[in-house]
């Protein structure tokens, strides 16, 4: 049985923190604490197995600590002539230790995680969220909508002023093109409502299936000179594409996670600062969810007949709506302002039309100029910067981007 | 520092006082606590440990949290010797997954139900302060000094007077009142007023409950910190919080006011940027005044209450010194804050090195006694049996 060389330090035996003079010395596979002398054994402390150490890593500390099996502590003098004596006689730390210890390694590691990061980010989650809607019954969809309609209802949303003819004739539309579409298949179960809204023109998905789609798009889609149809069945189709994935409920759980995993990560440094991560990162969720949706309207286009060109008119008519559209709105916010006004003052009093030209006049005035200009809106400098940066950060994809893709789909 | 105690103090570790070697009047050791941590040594662990967790979806979480607990309390030393952790992460990972399927119980039921969340609030209130006393015993226990394990000896009764009670008064209120405005009734059904009444009592629950929060947080402080720092001990040295809830409410103040100062000088900015400026410049402030409104201020306050309770703990023969410069500390919070921004994650281990080593280099112990003599005298008391099942349930809550 070979011996190594005794290597002085000092122990500590774990019941009182006064250090005893003590040598280390490697018998064979085993380790043994010997005393000052260097020869005898240290009383009432056993050997220690080689495989029941746990080796301190080379670190910049001053001294090396070994916790003895058992109880009690050895601490090293001089941290080069412990490495040394380690080095030689068989004193090795675990794999992940060696592993952290070479920066190869750790370059290793280090584009690993960014990389396998990435990946969970981009295809390992939203594979989850998808996966997950399989285990999530539709019943826990329509409870959600219905709380988020429960919450806008009332306050961003108002009962519809369209006459029972213009409902009935978009929902008959509606149905037939998914008729159409969904020859031979189970078609997703859906409701189509209207609602006057305080958001503009606008068309969402509840999760559960219920399509809101407001007067304002209604409207809006009337001023175009052409392809009205279609490009309300468009966006009808792309608001469907939402229902059939079930959109809402995988964007919840996809964000869910991400969150989890931002505080997770973040959460000991601010809990807001770890919000912006999870805001940043979903929205990408949103993005693809989109570009999801608006494929799938293609598609239910193609099948129903419905010119995919429609859709490029929209994008257009969103971009600059026509004149006659944006005095309408000026007018129709003047008139709520004003009635609520009347409202709240207990004033009985008739709106009379001059009283509601003044009110609108500023904000038509805007528009004329926001018109000329071909923009949406009188926006005040600095907000297309804004903007710019928006692209990135922003739920939607560019406008651009997707009307492009109508465009294409539309080319025999 | 300890001259205003005096010998007729009683103390739990008088008996000890035998051996003890006195300095003489007026004289007393110094000990340092230094720290040989590096940021690009700790980011090779960091960068490992965040693979490892990616690779084993999270169950790796508890062995990283070791080898992270074990890199700062080995670089950390004390007259010589340093800190070392001795936690079982198999054992972590089973306290870990306890805690996570009651946070995440805790989660849903305050979704489901104004019930459901009520429930929930009143056992997290109940348990809560179980799961702290359980950590702290935990983290002590397994935390050792010249191969000497530390211990906590507050009772379960102590942790649910320090923590349960400002749970009850403040937390209870103000997510019974949360759950009763996410569930009030608001949707116009026909022929039904839509019923706001659950709506202004839940507001005026959490009102008030956040503010007696506010006026009580710093004496709640006191008690906590009263609570964690008579209980921490090695062999049979005994610490003791020596303070006054007014010492608490001082900096509490201090820092309030200024806060009060900045928000409405930064509020003022912000108004004028956006009017007469650039409103796009506006939202571009937005960020900094959030630094400068709360993360410059709970800076301060992070560095004056440590400074503040490590001061007051110690015995009659050795105490603590806390001298951590608060506007120095709040630079370093913020740069830490703005390069892990910029870096995008990347110099987070650099962050945290630097964090703890202004932390633990600002703390002296000053012994009365030769300090020598004094970790000598350290034996572990033969009977030292209770709580044992607490210190090893593995539950290890905060950092």
């Amino acid at each position: 049985m070979t011996s190594s060389p005794p290597l002085a330090l000092t122990f500590f035996d774990g019941r009182s923190a006064r250090g005893i003079a003590a040598h280390l010395q490697r018998r064979g596979d085993e380790f043994v604490l010997l005393g000052a002398d260097g020869q005898s054994p240290l009383p009432g402390v056993s050997p220690a197995a080689a495989n029941a150490l746990n080796w301190p890593e080379p670190t910049s500390r001053a001294t090396r600590t070994l916790n003895w099996p058992g109880g009690g502590q050895v601490r090293g003098g001089d941290a080069a002539a412990w490495d040394a004596w380690a080095q030689a006689h068989g004193g090795k730390s675990g794999l992940v230790q060696r592993a952290q210890s070479r920066w190869a390694w750790v370059l290793v590691a280090l584009l690993m995680s960014v990389g396998l990061g990435y990946g969970v980010y981009a295809w390992g989650v939203p594979a989850l969220g998808k996966a997950s809607l399989a285990f999530i019954p539709h019943s826990a969809d329509e409870a959600i909508g219905e709380t988020v309609r429960g919450q806008i209802e009332g306050r961003l949303l108002l009962p519809s002023r369209l006459s029972p003819e213009v409902q009935q004739r978009w929902t008959g539309e509606m149905a037939a093109m998914v008729k159409a579409a969904y020859a031979g298949r189970a078609a997703p179960t859906y409701r189509l409502e209207f609602r006057r809204s305080r958001i503009g023109p606008n068309a969402f998905a509840l999760p559960g299936g219920t399509i809101v789609i407001t007067d304002e798009l209604i409207n809006l889609a009337n001023t175009a000179p052409q392809r009205s149809r279609e490009m309300l069945l468009g966006v009808l189709a792309h608001e469907l594409g939402h229902v059939e994935r079930r959109h809402g409920m995988r964007h919840l759980v996809t964000s869910s996670i991400l969150g989890a995993v931002s505080a997770l990560a973040l959460g000991d440094m601010s809990s807001v600062i770890a919000a912006v991560p999870a805001w940043l990162g979903q929205a990408k969720y949103s993005r693809d969810v989109e570009r999801e949706a608006d494929e799938i309207s293609r598609g239910i286009m193609a099948r129903s007949g419905v010119s995919p060109l429609g859709m490029v008119s929209f994008f257009d008519l969103v971009r600059n709506p026509p004149l006659a559209h944006r005095t309408q709105t000026c007018q129709d916010e003047a008139r709520e302002t004003l009635t609520q006004a009347r409202k709240k003052a207990n004033d009985a009093a008739p709106l009379t039309e001059p009283e509601v030209e003044q009110a609108a006049a500023p904000c038509i005035a805007e528009a004329k100029t926001a018109h000329a200009q071909g923009k949406a809106s009188a926006k005040p400098a600095g907000e297309d910067l804004w903007s710019g940066i928006g692209i990135a950060i922003s739920s939607h994809p560019a406008d651009a981007e997707r009307r492009r893709a109508f465009e294409a789909a539309a080319k025999p | 520092m300890s001259n205003e105690h005096t010998d007729t103090d009683t103390d739990t570790d008088t008996r000890s006082g035998r051996g003890l070697e006195r300095l003489p009047f007026g004289k007393h050791d110094t000990i340092p606590v230094e720290f040989s941590g590096q940021g690009a040594e700790y980011f090779r662990i960091w960068i490992v440990n965040l693979l490892l967790i990616v690779l084993t979806l999270g169950i790796y979480l508890p062995w990283a949290r070791v080898r992270r607990i074990k890199y700062f309390y080995n670089h950390t030393s004390v007259a010589g010797d340093s800190l070392d952790f001795h936690g079982e992460p198999r054992k972590m990972l089973r306290g870990a997954a306890f805690v996570g399927v009651f946070f995440l119980l805790y989660s849903f039921a305050t979704q489901a139900s104004l019930l459901a969340g009520a429930a929930a609030a009143a056992a997290f209130v109940a348990l809560w302060p179980l799961m702290w006393w359980a950590s702290m015993r935990f983290r002590l226990a397994h935390t050792s000094w010249r191969g000497m394990r530390f211990s906590f000896s507050g009772d379960k009764a102590g942790a649910w007077l320090a923590m349960g009670i400002p749970l009850l008064v403040v937390l209870l209120p103000l997510s019974v009142g949360n759950a009763m405005v996410a569930h009030a009734e608001l949707v116009d059904a026909p022929g039904k007023a839509p019923d706001t009444s659950a709506l202004y009592w839940g507001l005026g629950l959490m009102g008030v409950a956040g503010l007696i929060g506010m006026v009580l947080l710093p004496y709640f402080l006191f008690r906590i910190k009263q609570y964690q720092h008579s209980h921490y001990g090695l062999g049979q040295l005994r610490t003791e919080l020596r303070s006054s809830p007014g010492a608490f409410y001082r900096p509490f103040l201090l820092v309030m006011g200024g806060t009060l100062l900045g928000a409405v000088a930064s509020g003022a900015f912000l108004f004028m940027l956006f009017k007469w400026v650039n409103p796009f410049l506006a939202f571009v402030a937005v960020p900094f005044v959030y630094v400068a409104l709360v993360i410059l201020p709970w800076a301060v306050l992070a560095a004056r209450l440590q400074n503040l309770v490590w001061t007051r703990t110690g015995n009659r023969y050795v105490r603590f010194r806390g001298a951590l410069a608060p506007a120095r500390y709040a630079r370093l919070v913020v740069k830490n804050l703005l390069l892990t921004a910029c870096t995008l994650g990347l110099y987070r281990p650099f962050a945290a090195v630097a964090d703890w080593r202004a932390r633990v280099e600002a703390m002296q112990i000053v012994s009365r006694v030769s300090f020598e003599s004094l970790a000598g005298e350290a034996q572990r008391p033969y009977n030292d049996a209770a709580g044992e099942m607490a210190a090893d349930a593995g539950i290890d809550v905060g950092w």
